[in-house]
């Protein structure tokens, strides 16, 4: 489905792009260039998302002119409700629609009306979820005037199908992007190499760790009920690793692909499994979501309700709800929905404690190595772990039966061994351990003696090339 | 320019012992000045000046320099 990044299409693609982009002089020809490119690329996952993303495009670049050139505020809060229409709608129809209705129609059953909704269309797009957030967040900056608006047709289609980004992000705000397409690719060997090193260490996290894991772990987690605890943990272990390495494996490739032409795209994961509580793990897992949520979500409610005389119950009730859209976000399922009530509550949880403990708080959150830093660490994973249960089973009965199961330590059932679950799981881990977790050492690498680099490189590309799978998997944050 | 009187209720409202603050200081840019002691620092500030600002106009905020022109306007409305 789709070019895939790991893929040798995808290679030739990007190289042909970068050539003909080099040869282009003028910056407008190069955003056009990037909007052609990024529409071919986008095309090879379905017809019906370019059509949307394009008229979502159009609508958003008009409505942020008019943003942009209005001063009555009255008028100015209807052209925002349009443009927040404009990017609700195609998600609300394209991928809640069935769920609303099939709850509806739940919810209806025990009173006597009964609907069935089996003909009703599905269509799945991939990336939408990503395009409208970036076309929001457009909307939202141009109305709070934190940006002007481009007056450029092609500088937002550029800004919104930008291929790398595309379909599963990281998230880039357009005054990140924006700038950056005005000033034209740039070309050099510091950036050249820089993308190739995220290119590599991101290839390496897809296909050598999330890829080796993904049989297994897609086994156990479709049918917990037929699996012995100790079968249920290492595959717990296998879709913490998994999801990690094939998240974050995918956006160092998004970064890599647009460093190569001089862009800098966002950071999305900072070694979120080395967070001392649940508050810092949003901080360092899918950072641009995670942000967004926070700037346009959280932020309104809290400033809004900020006449609340109970402050812990204001923030408890608004991370709560912001949570909750971000599970709803991830998917159209209870289960999400379930997954981000249980971090909404978890930190809401820390963030009581954390006014009552502050400074101890502060301490425990140095890198410094310590039992109770440590003791830290795993309580979070053990919260982010249990959310990940009901983020990875397809039903919630399925999770209640996986965690259940694990928690009464169930010895019955199929005891399947993997070769690749717990060595991976502890380089991953260790790795998190043991790394200072405000290091990029990509970036740092760059800084390195020529000997050193080459060293390296040859090492990722050995293990790149003897450790890969014979198949081939497709990225799961794709399907959000 | 910040003035001292904005100043001293910010660095209250962080419990910071001081900042140097100028027209572009982000709020990501000094310690504890996060997405939840936002609300408390506009907090401080409305009770501080006698004033109440709206939700558009707190989310408007880049910087501290545009914190301290909203509280001028607020200011010079009054009078």
């Amino acid at each position: 489905m789709g070019l895939s990044f790991t893929s040798l299409e995808f290679c030739i693609f990007l190289g042909t792009c970068l050539a003909l982009a080099r040869s282009l002089r003028k910056v407008s020809a190069q955003t056009w260039l990037l909007v052609i490119f990024s529409y071919i690329f986008y095309l090879s996952f379905g017809a019906l998302g370019v059509l949307v993303v394009t008229l979502s495009a159009v609508a958003v670049f008009h409505i942020g002119r008019q943003l942009g050139s209005l001063s009555d505020p009255d008028i100015r809060n209807r052209w925002l409700w349009a443009g927040i229409a404009v990017n609700v709608g195609p998600l609300a129809f394209f991928k809640y629609s069935a769920f609303i209705l099939d709850n509806v129609a739940s919810v209806l059953q025990p009173v006597g009306v009964r609907f069935t909704f089996t003909h009703h269309p599905v269509f799945a797009i991939v990336g939408l979820s990503y395009f409208s957030f970036s076309g929001m967040s457009y909307i939202l900056d141009v109305y709070y005037e934190k940006i002007d608006p481009t007056q450029s047709i092609s500088e937002y289609v550029c800004y919104l199908v930008f291929f790398p980004k595309l379909v599963a992000g990281p998230i880039v705000r357009a005054g990140e992007l924006l700038p950056q397409l005005r000033k034209g690719l740039q070309f050099n060997a510091q950036d050249f190499e820089a993308g190739c090193a995220y290119l590599l260490v991101g290839a390496i996290k897809k296909l050598v760790i999330a890829d080796q894991l993904t049989g297994h772990v897609s086994m156990i987690l479709a049918s917990p009920q037929q699996y012995s605890s100790f079968t249920l943990v290492q595959g717990l272990l296998g879709y913490t690793v998994q999801i990690y390495a094939d998240f974050s494996g995918y956006s160092d490739m998004a970064i890599g692909c647009a460093r190569l032409m001089g862009i800098r795209l966002p950071q999305n994961f900072l070694m979120p499994y080395s967070s001392v509580n649940v508050a810092e793990f949003w901080r360092r897992w899918h950072v641009t979501m995670s942000s967004w949520f926070r700037d346009y979500v959280f932020l309104p409610l809290e400033i809004g309700g900020r006449g609340t005389r109970n402050a812990n119950v204001r923030i408890a009730r608004n991370m709560i709800i912001t949570m909750l859209l971000c599970g709803l976000w991830h998917g159209a399922g209870w289960n999400f929905v379930l997954w981000g009530g249980l971090h909404g509550v978890a930190l809401a949880v820390y963030q009581w404690y954390a006014g009552r403990r502050q400074r101890r708080l502060q301490q425990a959150a140095g890198s410094t190595f310590r039992f109770g830093t440590l003791a830290a660490r795993l309580l979070t994973l053990s919260v982010v772990m249990i959310g990940w249960i009901l983020f990875g089973t397809s039903t919630l009965a399925s999770a209640f039966t996986y965690l259940w199961r694990i928690l009464t330590w169930a010895k019955d059932g199929i005891a399947l061994g993997s070769p690749y679950i717990l060595p991976l799981t502890a380089v991953v881990f260790i790795a998190h351990l043991l790394i200072n977790k405000d290091r990029n050492l990509i970036e740092e690498l760059g800084s390195y003696s020529v000997p050193t680099r080459t060293l390296t490189y040859a090492c990722l590309l050995l293990i790149l090339t003897t450790l890969v799978p014979s198949e081939a998997v497709p990225f799961v944050y794709v399907h959000f | 320019m910040i003035s001292d009187e904005l100043k001293t209720v910010i660095l209250a409202a962080l419990n910071l012992e001081d900042w140097d603050f100028t027209e572009t200081t982000l709020a990501a840019e000094v310690p504890g000045w996060d997405s939840l002691s936002h609300v408390n620092v506009v907090l401080a500030v409305e009770k501080h000046f006698g004033l109440r600002f709206k939700g558009a106009e707190v989310l408007k905020l880049r910087n501290v320099g545009d914190l301290q022109r909203l509280v001028n306007s607020k200011l010079a409305a009054q009078q």
